[in-house]
């Protein structure tokens, strides 16, 4: 490798490095909503709007998820795309439980529970996944 | 499927990661490629025999 091509961060770096910085982006721009959406409801001000508010910044998250999922190579792809899809179908097993079990045993379950259950489970899935791809890696240059 | 994808690279003195970046993938895609783990799509095979100027025949095979 020649020292320019030294210097210069890889394709995947780059991709990591903006993906990093779309969602750093969204997530301050939604402390700054919920803050901003606190203190507009206690005056009064346009509840509506304000209560919607935090949900355009997540908006921002997602499609920075999307287009991070978009730059990945085929392999790293694959095994997200099987994360998430794991992880939503579990997340739908989960609320059909505890709809099941709802009034009977649990009594009535917060729907903010979906957000980090399905965000849970693809990051536990993704990262077992990867260690399965990595495995035998011990002294490979 | 077989391939020689560790021994063309240890011919042409590339790490992983070297290699990796030449094809644009993550260090870890090459890893799995090497060990069999994973099978490359039709694009990646004819862009890692283009890589080390081979058939995809000589590199990969059933």
């Amino acid at each position: 490798m020649n020292p320019i091509e030294e210097r210069t961060p890889s394709p995947r770096l780059r991709h990591l490095h903006r993906y990093y910085c779309e969602g750093g982006v969204a997530l301050a721009l939604y402390i700054a909503a919920v803050v901003a959406r606190h203190y507009a409801l206690e005056q009064g001000h346009w509840p509506l709007a304000f209560s919607l508010l935090p949900a355009v910044p997540v908006a921002l998250g997602i499609a920075a998820i999307l287009r991070y999922l978009r730059r990945l190579d085929e392999l790293e792809r694959t095994i997200q795309l099987y994360a998430f899809a794991f992880a939503a179908l579990a997340t739908a097993f989960v609320s059909v439980v505890c709809g099941l079990l709802e009034d009977v045993v649990i009594g009535r379950v917060n729907i903010w529970i979906v957000w980090p259950l399905i965000f849970g489970i693809w990051g536990i899935t993704s990262a077992s996944l990867s260690w399965y791809y990595r495995r035998g890696s011990a002294g490979v240059a | 499927v077989k391939n020689r994808v560790r021994e063309l690279r240890g011919q042409s003195g590339w790490t992983q990661g070297e290699l990796a970046d030449r094809l644009e993938v993550s260090r870890q895609t090459v890893h799995a490629i090497e060990n069999g783990i994973y099978d490359p799509s039709l694009p990646l095979a004819f862009a890692i025999a283009r890589l080390f100027k081979k058939k995809i025949e000589e590199i990969f095979s059933p």
